[in-house]
Parts: C-alpha cells; sequence; structure tokens
C-alpha cells in the first residue's frame, strides 16, 4: 500500500506527520516500539528538511511517501530546499556525542538516530527540478 | 507541549506534557536558561506525561549539561515511558543524565 502526504515546511506540521505515520504503521506487523522508533527516524528527516532545507518557510511543500509491503516499509521524503546531510556527519561515534556536549551542540543528534534505526539511508536529487529526496527502508522482520 | 514548574526545597521540578520535538524545543531551551540564569541547578525532569521526544528536546538538556555540572547542578529524569526511554538509549544517553523510575527516587538523588 502506499499513502501521501503533502504539507507546508513548518515545524507546527511535525506532529501531524508523526499522526500520518503511527496511524498506517499500525496496519503491519511491527512491535508499537518499531513504528514509534520509524516515525522516530521520519520525523528527524523531516524537521532537517523543514528547519535546514527551507528555513520553515510554509509557502513551500514537503511531501511524505509511505510504502508498505510484507517485507518493509519504505519511506521518501521530498522537498527543493538547500539541505543535504555532511556526510562526515554520518559516520558517527562516541566522540562526537562528547564533541556535542562539549560544544554544546543542540543538533547534530538526528542523524544519527535516523542511522541507527534505518536498515537503508539515501539522499539524492532527482529530474530537471532537483527535487531533494530522502529514502529510508526499514525490513520488515519474520519471525 | 506543556511544562509545569515547582521549585521546591533548592530542587526545580519539570513536568512535560505531550510532545518535545523539534517545534517545541525552543520553550524548553527558555526554561533551563531561566533556570540556570536564577542559579537553579538541580532539576528534576518529571517525564510521566511526556508522550514524545526528538533530538531536538534532548539537544537541549545535552547543551546546557557541562554548564549544571559545573555549579555542581544536575538534571535526574523520572517516570519516562518506553518510547521515551529507547530514544536516550538509541543516543547513548542513559549512561550520560540520571534516569530513575519515580519522583520519590528522583527527589532523593538530588537531594543528597
Amino acid at each position: 500500500m502506499k499513502y501521501y502526504y503533502k504539507t507546508p515546511c513548518s515545524k507546527k506540521q511535525l506532529y501531524n506527520i508523526r499522526q500520518f505515520l503511527a496511524g498506517h504503521l499500525r496496519e503491519t506487523t511491527m512491535s508499537s516500539k518499531e513504528c514509534h522508533q520509524i516515525v522516530l527516524a521520519v520525523d528527524e528527516a523531516c524537521a532537517n528538511a523543514i528547519i535546514h532545507g527551507n528555513q520553515c518557510d510554509s509557502n513551500r511543500e514537503l511531501q511524505v511517501e509511505l510504502s508498505i509491503t510484507k517485507k518493509q516499509v519504505a519511506i521518501e521524503i521530498y522537498d527543493v530546499g538547500n539541505y543535504f546531510p555532511d556526510e562526515s556527519a554520518l559516520k558517527w561515534s562516541d566522540q562526537n556525542l562528547q564533541n556535542s556536549i562539549r560544544n554544546k551542540q543542540k543538533g547534530g543528534l538526528g542523524l544519527r538516530l535516523i542511522h541507527c534505526i534505518m536498515d537503508h539511508v539515501k539522499y539524492y536529487q532527482r529530474g530537471k527540478d532537483k527535487v531533494n529526496v530522502c529514502s529510508l527502508v526499514k525490513e520488515i522482520k519474520t519471525i | 507541549m506543556k511544562i509545569d514548574q515547582v521549585f521546591e526545597e533548592g530542587v526545580l521540578k519539570l513536568s512535560i506534557k505531550g510532545d518535545l520535538d523539534a517545534s517545541s524545543a525552543i520553550t524548553m531551551d527558555d526554561v533551563i536558561k531561566k533556570a540556570y540564569t536564577d542559579n537553579q541547578y538541580k532539576i528534576l525532569v518529571n517525564c510521566s506525561l511526556l508522550d514524545y521526544i526528538s533530538s531536538a528536546g534532548l539537544g537541549v538538556f545535552i547543551s546546557y549539561l557541562e554548564d549544571f555540572e559545573r555549579k555542581d547542578g544536575f538534571f535526574v529524569f523520572c517516570g519516562m515511558n518506553e518510547n521515551v526511554y529507547s530514544v536516550f538509549e538509541l543516543l547513548g544517553l542513559h549512561n550520560i543524565f540520571n534516569i530513575v523510575n519515580s519522583e520519590k527516587e528522583a527527589q532523593k538523588i538530588l537531594k543528597q
């Protein structure tokens, strides 16, 4: 099944994005903890796109596409902002956490969460309009 | 998100209700900043009504951690639900912050 959610680039919309995801993820066989973690990863990716990519400009739009199959949950987030994660930030270590504490950083933890939770994470641009795509995939474990 | 605040016997108790995310983190930041300015360095964070936390919410506590520790202060969290605790755990923050089950246990640590 595929589901779509389109919203203005506003931080206030993050709650609605989470509700949209949580509602549909309940249809899967995943535990409520797994569902919560996927919602968290997508929330982090959307927050990055809204805040860093689109400067919370609510005239711009963000689209979330959710695909659920028996084997996986795939989410694609589309926007036309200018956020692309720093590749070095993707290689996380405990040192980064210590640096965050020492430098009083409030950001940078979201990417770590995304990578901890999701099985596949990819950022790329698509088409002439250079639409940003953040692709997140979680495999569904079968018992 | 709503934050109830009570300052009693040297401890500032913050009871958070709702979702602490990128949208509401600024409110939490203002509360912690004010506590620091008011020399209130021992903070009890009651999470029993906290439904959700994201990295933006956690980032607030991380960013003030050293400042409070320098003043012999600290944060003690209590009453977290499983989902909220899992976010601390994923980031390794359960090893950095004091996290206990009940407010009674939290008060005991803060008054030591």
